[in-house]
């Protein structure tokens, strides 16, 4: 089967995976070498369903031994089956990459025969891209579940951003519907990176492989969870270790000639995958030489189907919030549940994919990770799930007046943010048009506050817009006459950009454009 | 009194014009900045207009004025500014500097001065269109292994996109064309790059070559086609994310057999 048949039927079936960023990594470009790598992403196209594409976006090999059911691919379908070898997957992406149609590559993959030798036939691909065709551009890669740690973990070495995929956000709804699966598996993968990581920061003195979460958060002076001051620690110990053992270490001559006499399989520098034929190097050549040695250095990122089984809003909101924490991701992306097979085990959505909820569920992200909102503050027991009409940042100003108005000539960044219809670039702007000037309501629309939302909640040098105070009544059906109908989110659009536009802000705000 | 100096559309030409503005004194409140070419600009008749020529020396003054007395950032946002396809930038650019030099680098703190938004907006416009272009602009291979850009860029932008690709494809020997202007930015590995003008001949025989000799197209839209998912289409916002004006060079927007000309005309209508 030729080249362009296998494309047609892997990116097919890459394109439920919906994060597609290419952010995160800082890389400059090397001569002799292809590629660099911008923090803040690049769109190079949208396709018909409005998305940006960013990254050739393929599936290894559409072969699964796994049976999940809302999988297009699972082992219980009849579809064609196909997989790429990893020199198509790189010339693919070089000849991409030179056309300027991608930033790089992202390699998903079914499981083929075993976790193991899928996850080694990724590394492969990888290897040879970063190593023979000398790529140094953005490379994402999944993490297999199930897979042999060291394997994941020379992964990467020359991915800048991995992922392992929660699924769905219980352990209930994984038992249901992705049977092979579990949270165990999931979870160890998404841990060993995250100590990775932390290890290769701690390691070069760096910061910059954190989430937004971490930073929002320790601005707003919150204390790190338990588990993770621990985890620092035990890394802190062991890179200690290390250093004390390389200060007496042997001398290297004497080492090399130890390792010549021995196999080449039990060499320090391959190890045996546990597949008859493929020895790897245990230490990523490139990682190593062509740069400084980082480790993920985009972070990772993780997705959850959204309305396949009945999880609440707020219940799914409370495992982002607790990913964030706890294993310090970059991003969790949230997917429109799709029924793409006959199985009586799946809902039949009578609306379709819920597009609208997964909409509200990236602004309430965005609200975690930018605004310091917590879960609790915006969903509860009682109110489980997120009002369609308005946005989480509107609906929580409403249920607290005792919190406004904000006096936008004193207020700090927080708590500006906090005030529907003022954003992130917003809220920045007027901390720094402050230092001139004091602001009133003609300036806060110069620099680009949405004041038909924002004048309910906010006074300028003690004044308010309305000299009559509004009920909440009032307010509402205000907003409500202020809100369009939300359009379908871009799921993936890029971080903060240098330049972010007013869409992106709008997006971020209130999110109806 | 009114006076209108008039300049050459390039930032040699504004610059310098700012230059000359105070060095004429007529009075800040007196005169008016205006580059040629741009329709809008209305003749009055108790005017005089001035038409000034660039001067490098003069502009340069300027510009190291402006990176000693404010920063770097107010540096880049002036440079961008001169780069838009907007009427009033050169004097948006002028009164700006006239604020700067009283401010220094807090000129970009004062949001109420109507010259500093609208630098402000006008360098975001430019900002936003290179970081479009940085994923929008497309290569074709020609024979010689050369990648060729072509693009149509409103505002000026082929020296502010070309060090990211520099950057990028150390290795490769490539020209990016803005065929609004006729002018090039020209990467030769181990070098950094060149501009130029192009002569006819030049655009000529850039003319040529308008389709990759390789199958990359061909595989680039069947991935393009399939990464879709259909119970989501949405060309609406498809379309707000990638403006049709963008889509010109683009493969994936182009479709076989028919002249790119009425195609883009049939999308418009059809969508
Ligand atoms: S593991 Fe499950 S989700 Fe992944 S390809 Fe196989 S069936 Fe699909």
């Amino acid at each position: 089967m030729d080249v362009m048949e296998k494309l047609q039927i892997l990116a097919d079936s890459a394109k439920y995976d919906v994060a597609c960023t290419s952010s995160g990594s800082n890389r400059k470009g090397v001569a002799g070498a292809i590629g660099n790598s911008v923090a803040p992403g690049i769109c190079h196209t949208f396709s018909a369903d409005g998305r940006c594409i960013s990254l050739l976006k393929i599936l290894y090999t559409n072969h699964c031994i796994f049976d999940c059911k809302y999988c297009i691919n699972r082992s219980s379908n009849d579809v064609q089956r196909v997989s790429f070898t990893p020199e198509e997957v790189c010339r693919l992406t070089i000849e991409f990459y030179r056309r300027n149609y991608i930033e790089g590559l992202f390699l998903s993959s079914g499981i083929n025969h075993s976790p193991n030798e899928t996850m080694a036939e990724i590394v492969e691909a990888l290897m040879l891209l970063r190593e023979k065709y000398h790529f140094n551009g953005y490379i994402h890669c999944k993490a297999i579940p199930g897979a042999d740690p060291d394997l994941v973990e020379l992964a990467g070495w020359y991915a800048d951003r991995m992922s392992v995929n929660l699924e769905l956000p219980t352990t209930e709804g994984l038992r249901t519907l992705a049977p092979h699966k579990n949270r165990k598996n999931i979870l160890l993968p998404m841990r060993q990176i995250q100590s990775g990581i932390e290890e290769n920061m701690q390691a070069l003195g760096v910061n910059d492989s954190r989430g937004r979460y971490w930073y929002t958060a320790r601005e707003l002076g919150r204390k790190e969870e338990n588990s993770t001051l621990l985890l620092r620690e035990k890394l802190r110990q062991k890179i200690a270790l290390q250093e004390h053992v390389q200060e007496n270490i042997i001398s290297e001559k004497e080492q090399n000639s130890k390792t010549d006499a021995l196999p080449a399989v039990l060499r320090e520098d391959t190890f045996h995958t546990g597949i008859p034929g493929l020895h790897m190097q245990k230490e990523a050549k490139w990682a190593n030489q062509s740069h400084t040695g980082r480790f993920v250095p985009a972070g990772q990122s993780t997705q959850m189907i959204i309305g396949a089984t009945g999880e609440s809003d707020y219940q799914i909101l409370a495992v982002s919030e607790a990913l964030y924490k706890k294993f310090d991701l970059k991003r969790v992306f949230y997917s429109a549940f799709i029924r793409v097979n006959e199985d009586s085990a799946l809902p039949v959505l009578p609306g379709g994919p819920p597009l609208k909820r997964e909409h509200r569920l990236y602004q309430a992200d965005w609200l975690l990770r930018y605004y310091g909102f917590e879960a609790n503050e915006l969903l509860s027991e009682q109110q489980p799930n997120f009002n369609e009409f308005l946005d989480p940042k509107c609906d929580w100003a409403l249920r607290h007046p005792e919190q406004f108005p904000v006096e936008v000539n004193q207020a700090d960044y927080y708590t500006l943010l906090r005030v529907p219809g003022i954003g992130v670039r917003s809220a920045r702007r007027i901390m720094q048009a402050r230092k001139t000037a004091r602001l009133d309501f003609n300036d806060l629309k110069k620099v680009g506050v949405v004041l038909k939302r924002a004048i309910y909640f906010i006074t300028c040098s003690g004044s308010s817009y309305y000299s009559l105070k509004l009920s909440e009544g009032m307010i509402l059906q205000n907003l409500l006459l202020a809100e369009k109908p939300p359009k379908q989110e871009d799921t993936c659009f890029q971080q903060l950009t240098l330049f972010d536009g007013t869409y992106r802000e709008f997006l971020q705000e209130c999110g109806s454009a | 009194m009114k006076y209108v100096l008039q300049c050459e559309d390039s930032i040699e030409g504004i610059f310098s014009a700012v230059y000359a503005a105070w060095e004429l004194k007529y009075g800040h409140e007196n005169t008016e900045l205006q580059v040629f070419g741009f329709k809008n600009s209305n003749i009055e008749l108790f005017c005089n207009y001035i038409s000034l020529d660039p001067d490098a020396e003069k502009a340069q003054k300027v510009l190291n004025t402006i990176r000693r007395i404010c920063s770097d950032m107010v540096y880049e946002a002036l440079f961008r500014a001169a780069c838009s396809d907007a009427a009033d930038k050169a004097d948006a650019i002028y009164r700006y500097i006239q604020t700067a030099l009283r401010m220094g680098s807090k000129v970009r703190n004062h949001l109420t001065d109507p010259a500093v938004v609208r630098v402000m907006e006008l360098s975001r416009a430019v900002g936003n269109a290179e970081h479009h272009y940085l994923g929008f602009l497309r290569f074709i291979e020609i024979p010689g292994n050369i990648l060729l850009a072509r693009f149509a860029p409103k505002p000026r932008l082929t020296e502010l996109i070309i060090p990211h690709f520099v950057d990028r494809f150390p290795e490769e020997r490539f020209v990016i064309w803005d065929t609004v202007r006729n002018e090039a930015g020209v990467h030769v590995p181990g070098q950094t790059y060149l501009m130029m003008k192009l002569t006819e001949g030049q655009v000529a025989m850039l003319q040529q070559y308008a389709e990759d000799n390789m199958e990359a197209e061909q595989l680039w839209k069947t991935f393009v086609e399939n990464i879709s998912i259909k119970e989501r289409e949405n060309k609406k916002l498809q379309q707000n994310n990638i403006p049709l004006h963008f889509r010109t060079y683009m493969p994936e927007f182009q479709h076989n057999g028919l002249p790119k000309a009425i195609l883009q005309k049939g999308e418009e209508h059809g969508e």
